[in-house]
């Protein structure tokens, strides 16, 4: 018993030993050189190879289906959520390298095509969670604020990118679509699910707005800075200064702040108020970003705020209450916002955590879905959309 | 027929889990699990991390399941093993060298 009892004594020491010289040296096999991820001015090689993936999906009907399928089986929103996503990559994409424009513009189309067609057959409860079902929307008629959003959202990075004269009435319309039924709340904000309202989709819808402002003329600036004022009143979580998730559509707040849907609307802010949006970022950054043994990660919720582990979560890691789609997501605003730092050490969790495989040229991450995986492309070469918004120039 | 484990598997357990050569042993097993889910590409259905449902096979779910386990023990436990496998030998060498030095300082 006494040689058990020294062998353990013995072996964890030795195991405290190993354990302090391996786990720190780990995330230094996994940190990148960001340039084949980021690139300057094309897209990065990585980034081609990620996108690549994606037009495969949508160029090969089998494999569409089958990716589609896959995501449709755990969540309809991810189906809807990954054309947004692949789109903005591919646009961005398009403005880096103007050599192949014409190519990722026919796969924009496509999915643009497919995904109105979708909507005309099905509504939009298509693209929803089944609970969109179980009650009426508080605005009537049926409509989402989720799918208005995000399709808007796509209409106009296509038409920044290249000019397509059947999209400009398709944009107009649901602008004003949008806007009307935000008005009528009193937080300015329209229902995604009935009488559920979520930041992110009204900050999706906000940044489709400022760009139709650009490419059409029209000045919704006036709402845009009510909205503000307006989210800063009433939408903010008391302990952390960070915007809630989610609200009835009289502005009841249901969810507090969640990494799943404050770092993509600090990115989109950035084109409404850069200031609110800089604010934003540095508390998600204070309050969500997390650092351990050199990889980066995001938290779910604050620690003065705990939601439920749900579909938008993710498996939520326990102990580091680390959340794969809010770190995901965080390495948009982390581009977003410059902050080379976070977004390498989340870089290194991508590779050591997201399992790439490469193969034929094309780069996915086996841990990762496609919708995960256009939000990861997006990161590598977002910029040059915004940009040409802040510089108020249509193609 | 005893309701005690057998002795080989015991003294497993008891001694040679922990143990330099028991050290080795299980990360030696860890690997080998590892490179062969890594082989018969269980790596595919690892969406299980993201909450995505693999494909609809039986298999898919419980294979992703475990790679992503032995994935993280590959790379988590396996070379904290090994590398802990030298010093443990070391110590309990120097440990049983103070041990007979005591004794026969005593006897």
């Amino acid at each position: 018993m006494r040689d058990l009892f020294r062998r353990l004594l013995l072996g964890s020491l030795a195991l405290a030993l190993a354990a302090a010289v391996w786990l720190p040296t780990l995330s230094l096999l996994f940190h990148r050189d960001p340039v084949p991820y980021l690139g300057t001015g094309e897209a990065a090689p990585r980034a081609r190879a990620m996108a690549l993936r994606h037009v495969r999906m949508w160029t090969d009907p089998a494999l569409r289906e089958r990716e589609i399928a896959a995501m449709r089986r755990s969540n309809a929103e991810w189906d809807f959520m990954g054309r947004t996503f692949l789109v903005l990559g591919l646009a961005e994409m398009a403005l880096r390298d103007p050599d192949a424009q014409d190519d990722h513009l026919a796969v924009i189309d496509a999915i643009l095509d497919e995904t109105l067609r979708l909507e005309r057959k099905h509504g939009h409860v298509h693209f929803l969670m089944p609970y969109a079902r179980g009650r009426p929307f508080v605005v009537r008629p049926t409509r989402s604020l989720f799918v208005d959003g995000e399709i808007a959202l796509m209409l106009a990075a296509r038409r920044l990118v290249a000019e397509k004269p059947p999209y400009k009435p398709l944009l107009g319309e649901r602008v004003r679509i949008m806007v009307e039924r935000m008005q009528r709340s009193p937080v300015l904000c329209a229902e995604s699910y009935p009488d559920e309202c979520w930041t992110f989709c009204n900050a999706v819808a906000l940044a489709a707005i400022r760009l139709a402002d650009v490419l059409d003329g029209s000045d919704h600036a006036p709402f845009l800075t009510q909205w503000v004022a307006t989210a800063k009143a009433k939408l903010v979580h008391q302990e952390t200064g960070l915007l809630v998730s989610s609200f009835t559509q009289r502005g009841a707040t249901m969810d507090g702040p969640e990494g799943t849907s404050l770092w993509l609307v600090a990115h989109c802010l950035t084109l409404i108020d850069p200031d609110f949006a800089a604010d934003q970022y540095a508390r998600a950054r204070r309050e969500l970003g997390r650092h351990v043994l050199g990889f980066g990660y995001s938290r779910e919720w604050p620690r003065s705020w705990r939601g439920p582990m749900d579909i938008d979560s993710g498996p939520v890691v326990p102990v580091l209450e680390a959340s794969a789609s809010a770190s995901g997501l965080a390495m948009v605003a982390a581009r977003s916002f410059g902050d080379t730092e976070y977004f390498g050490a989340l870089l290194a969790s991508l590779e050591f955590a997201g399992l790439p495989i490469e193969r034929d040229g094309a780069r996915r991450y086996a841990a990762s879905n496609a919708v995960g995986d256009a939000v990861v492309l997006y990161a590598m070469v977002l910029g040059p959309l915004w940009e040409k918004a802040w510089e108020g120039r249509a193609p | 027929m005893s309701g005690k484990p057998p002795q080989g598997w015991r003294a497993l357990v008891r001694f040679q889990l922990v143990s330099p050569r028991g050290f080795l042993i299980t990360a030696a097993t860890l690997a080998v699990v590892f490179a062969v889910l890594h082989l018969v590409g269980a790596r595919e259905h690892a969406s299980v991390l993201c909450g995505q449902i693999p494909e609809a096979s039986a298999l898919a779910v419980p294979l992703g399941v475990a790679y992503v386990f032995f994935y993280v023990a590959f790379a988590l436990v396996v070379p904290v093993l090994v590398l802990a496998a030298g010093p443990f030998a070391l110590l309990q060498r120097a440990f049983d060298r103070a041990r007979s030095r005591a004794q026969n300082g005593t006897s």
